[in-house]
């Protein structure tokens, strides 16, 4: 093991612990807390990161396994395991990803079992899984290579040719069906980057990272393990990226000519900047530099080009997938440190276990026999001490056992200090609820039409208490607004001040806290005791008064709403079994929308303009 | 400004403290049985002396043997006391377990208040002992190093701290700002845990089992030993 790698090792496993901190929060916490995400920007940076840049990074595998073994380039059979392992691990990463975006991530099995074949996610998901189980079938003879299950190691060896074809007709599906993912929203994708060929554009452009992709990360791990880097193989592959992005370079442009978009890029907004620096370090001066034979056959020019274009290409998924959406939401999405840290944080981990197989299985051989070499060679170091103590630290691996954990825990203890536990929703008040027969409920954001006087006439007017479980003190009938006064954020309902006046003065408080117990909200006797009469008999919530906080009124509606309705869709007499679904209440168009637009375009914005029209 | 930092101190970083030390200590665990089990692998004689190991970590945990020593028997004895009192208040005292119960439903019995009481300052004197035949004995101030004078002196804090905020009327402080100080302090120590001498609070029994399984040299040890000293030609 070199110093390099050591280091490299240490930084990789801070960053993966300052990511298991947010990890925490992520998955106690939910997405609110640790992302900037919003309704109108539901996708970040870890879909456009993560999932849509860890597919096309890992489509080295499948580039270079078809350059290897279909057109049979023996030369670069040195790249083939570094690849799928790169491939293998890259797939994990976004399964990783995912589970990290999807609001619900215990229903990521969904797609097995209901079938949706009309959605491109469908095709994603399944292509993703298939190609993660040939992925590993590909490289599982790495790992049995050196063990005793040699028949299976052969057989594994003889399927190699069928399973690398497989793998890149699965990855030809999917890395284009990323890109019809997109083809859904030409109203809301900028037209620089949207046209009708996404599909075949994030083909072409997977091919291209996939093979500066290799590039890089075989120039990083000659430089980590301090070895020869394969010049020959280095140069040949920068000449067939020349190829890719000169290709994915007209392909780009000629689109966007043939459906007249051209002059779009001569703009001067934000979009358009973005679109020249996307393509500059994507493709063109990568290009230009795979053209020059001097920068082929240098490392550092080789890592330079590389290193771009995989920012690049990254860029390139980030933009689709978010930042070229900006223009027509209007929102100002910026990812949130905590964002940054998974993403950053996926790659690290996923990244410790590529050192981790290179160093203890043949993917290459010179490194995997060099980290053997070095581990003898480390029974006959001297020992080291402890300069205050004397107490042996141990040999290398144990050192640096102790040295990696220690950086983790740091980190992890940092992280959990750094990382927000309350939601970072912006304060979205909710007004009180207007109209007669139809209440305008959660006005302005969560505006929902609910028919109070039906549900009136359909309960009868011995059931308000259902809805109306609790009044203010004095009050009757008094609105949802009134304690959920928030639409995400919890609202304090106790106001230990004014019962102190009240109650007349610090005399009273054994009204509330008995004598000789702790003075703490867990002695404290229960709201309910006092304010039994404010409470409706009807009700199922306010049994649960205890809490001295109101959920926003997001959760007080879906959970009082959802409950009755659950109930009702059961009732086979009504014959409405989806009236618990989303669709019965939040109808389009909701009113409030339109007034949202006109608002933001009062304000000077620019109005969202369709893409063509 | 003050109650602000005591929101603070009682929330976030009590929260924080607990699980760093909790996260702290699980990595000493893991490291711990990792490395035995790799000494112990290593080693040419393969019997896990389970009973010794058990006896061992009993004789420490009821320490009635060792109380019977003739020397130093005074500290032996302050220090057994000043251990009952460092674990029995923190989590047998009332006003916590009722923390505990607040923030997450758990609940246990706890010490009569004057029992605490008695206890807290009955471990406050033990560490001023501890601290004082540490200073006496000079065969211990010759092995001390900064962490051995601080430590105690740290788990003084939030006991004489505790105490006012329980007695608010003996306390010549400002009655928050001994809270913050008890808060603080505890939460300091709680952090240093996992990475002071403190963590022999969940690696004592790994102390009594180690050196029953991982002190053996492997076979050949002889040998490597000469090549590292670099004395191959010479014989042993």
């Amino acid at each position: 093991m070199t110093r390099r790698v050591q280091i490299t090792k240490g930084i990789l496993w801070f960053i993966s612990g300052l990511a298991a901190a947010v990890t925490i929060v992520r998955f106690t916490r939910g997405l609110g807390t640790t992302t900037a995400l919003s309704d109108t920007t539901p996708w970040g940076l870890w879909v456009g990161f993560d999932v849509m840049g860890g597919v096309a990074l890992a489509a080295g595998g499948f580039v270079i396994g078809a350059i290897a073994h279909v057109f049979q380039r023996e030369r670069y059979h040195h790249a083939v395991r570094p690849a799928i392992l790169t491939a293998l691990l890259g797939y994990a990463a976004v399964a990783v990803g995912l589970i990290y975006d999807l609001g619900l991530p215990w229903n990521i099995w969904h797609p097995l079992i209901f079938w949706n074949p009309h959605s491109p996610l469908f095709e994603v998901a399944w292509c993703v899984m298939t190609y993660l189980g040939i992925l590993f079938l590909e490289f599982l003879p790495v790992f049995l290579e050196r063990t005793r299950f040699q028949a299976l190691y052969r057989t594994l060896l003889r399927l190699q040719l069928p399973l690398i074809i497989l793998g890149i007709s699965v990855s030809t599906l999917h890395q284009s069906s990323l890109g019809t993912l997109l083809l859904i929203m030409p109203f809301r994708l900028h037209p620089l980057w949207y046209t009708p060929h996404l599909p075949e554009l994030f083909f072409v452009s997977a091919i291209c990272l996939g093979l500066v992709m290799v590039i890089f990360e075989s120039s990083v791990t000659a430089w980590l393990y301090e070895r020869e880097p394969h010049t020959d193989m280095l140069a040949g592959l920068s000449r067939f990226a020349a190829g890719a992005l000169a290709f994915y370079l007209a392909f780009r442009f000629f689109d966007l000519w043939h459906h007249g978009k051209l002059g779009l890029a001569f703009e001067n907004t934000f979009e358009v900047r973005l679109f020249w620096f996307e393509i500059a370090i994507s493709a063109v001066i990568p290009l230009v530099l795979f053209l020059i034979p001097r920068v082929r056959r240098s490392h550092t020019g080789v890592f330079i080009a590389a290193a771009l274009g995989v920012m690049g290409f990254l860029l390139n998924r980030i933009d689709a997938s978010g930042l070229a959406q900006v223009w027509a939401t209007g929102a100002d999405y910026f990812p949130e440190w905590t964002e940054f840290v998974v993403s950053f944080g996926i790659v690290s981990f996923f990244a410790l276990i590529y050192l981790f197989i290179q160093e203890h299985f043949p993917v290459e051989k010179e490194i995997v026999d060099e980290e053997e070499r070095w581990l003898q060679r480390q029974l006959f170091v001297l020992p080291r001490f402890d300069r205050g103590s004397q107490v042996w630290l141990g040999d290398a691996t144990f050192a640096s056992r102790r040295v990696y954990s220690a950086l983790f825990v740091v980190a992890l203890v940092v992280g959990l200090a750094l990382t927000p536990w309350q939601p970072l929703v912006k304060a979205s008040p909710v007004q009180r609820a207007r109209g007669g027969e139809m209440l305008r409920v959660g006005y302005p954001l969560g505006t929902v039409m609910f028919p109070h006087g039906e549900h009136i006439t359909r309960l009868g007017k011995e059931a308000c208490g259902t809805c109306h479980h609790l009044h203010k003190p004095g009050d009757v009938g008094t609105p949802c607004s009134e304690c959920h006064a928030d639409l995400y954020l919890d609202t304090t309902i106790f106001d230990h001040v004014r019962h102190v006046a009240v109650l007349e003065g610090n005399a009273s408080c054994a009204k509330c806290h008995p004598e000789g117990q702790p003075k703490v909200r867990a002695t404290a006797r229960k709201c309910s005791s006092c304010h039994e009469k404010d409470m409706m008999a009807a009700n199922t919530v306010a049994t649960r008064f205890e809490s001295l906080a109101a959920p926003g009124l997001r959760r007080a509606a879906h959970g009082i709403c959802i409950e009755c309705h659950r109930r009702e869709a059961a009732n086979p007499e009504w014959k409405k079994p989806d009236l618990f679904r989303c669709a019965t209440c939040h109808k389009t168009p909701v009113p409030h929308v339109q007034e949202l637009r006109l608002l933001r375009a009062e304000g000077g914005e620019t109005a969202p303009v369709a893409a063509g029209s | 400004m003050l109650e602000s930092w005591i929101e603070l101190a009682r929330g976030p970083l009590l929260r924080l403290a607990l699980l760093a030390m909790a996260v702290g200590l699980l990595r000493q665990v893991l490291l711990q049985v990792w490395e035995i089990s790799w000494a112990f692998h290593r080693a040419g004689d393969q019997v896990v002396p389970w009973r010794v190991a058990l006896r061992r970590n009993l004789e420490w945990l009821l320490p009635w043997r060792y109380l019977q020593r003739k020397e130093r028997r005074a500290y032996n004895f302050t220090s057994f006391l000043f251990h009952v009192g460092v674990i029995a208040v923190p989590l047998f005292l009332a006003g916590h377990v009722a923390i505990w119960n607040q923030e997450l439903g758990l609940s246990w019995w706890t010490l009569p208040p004057a029992v605490a009481d008695w206890l807290t300052a009955i471990t406050v004197v033990a560490a001023l002992g501890l601290l004082l035949g540490r200073m006496v004995n000079s065969a211990s101030r010759v092995i001390s190093k900064f962490q051995d004078w601080a430590l105690p002196v740290l788990c003084i804090l939030p006991f004489v701290t505790g105490f006012w905020v329980a007695h608010p009327l003996w306390s010549p402080f400002d009655a928050q700002v001994v809270y913050l100080v008890h808060l603080l302090s505890a939460e300091l120590l709680l952090i240093l845990v996992p990475f002071s001498k403190l963590v022999h609070m969940v690696l004592f029994w790994v102390s009594q089992t180690s050196s029953e399984l991982g002190w053996r040299f492997p076979p050949g040890s002889g040998e490597r030993v000469r090549v590292t000293l670099g004395k191959e030609t010479e014989g042993i």
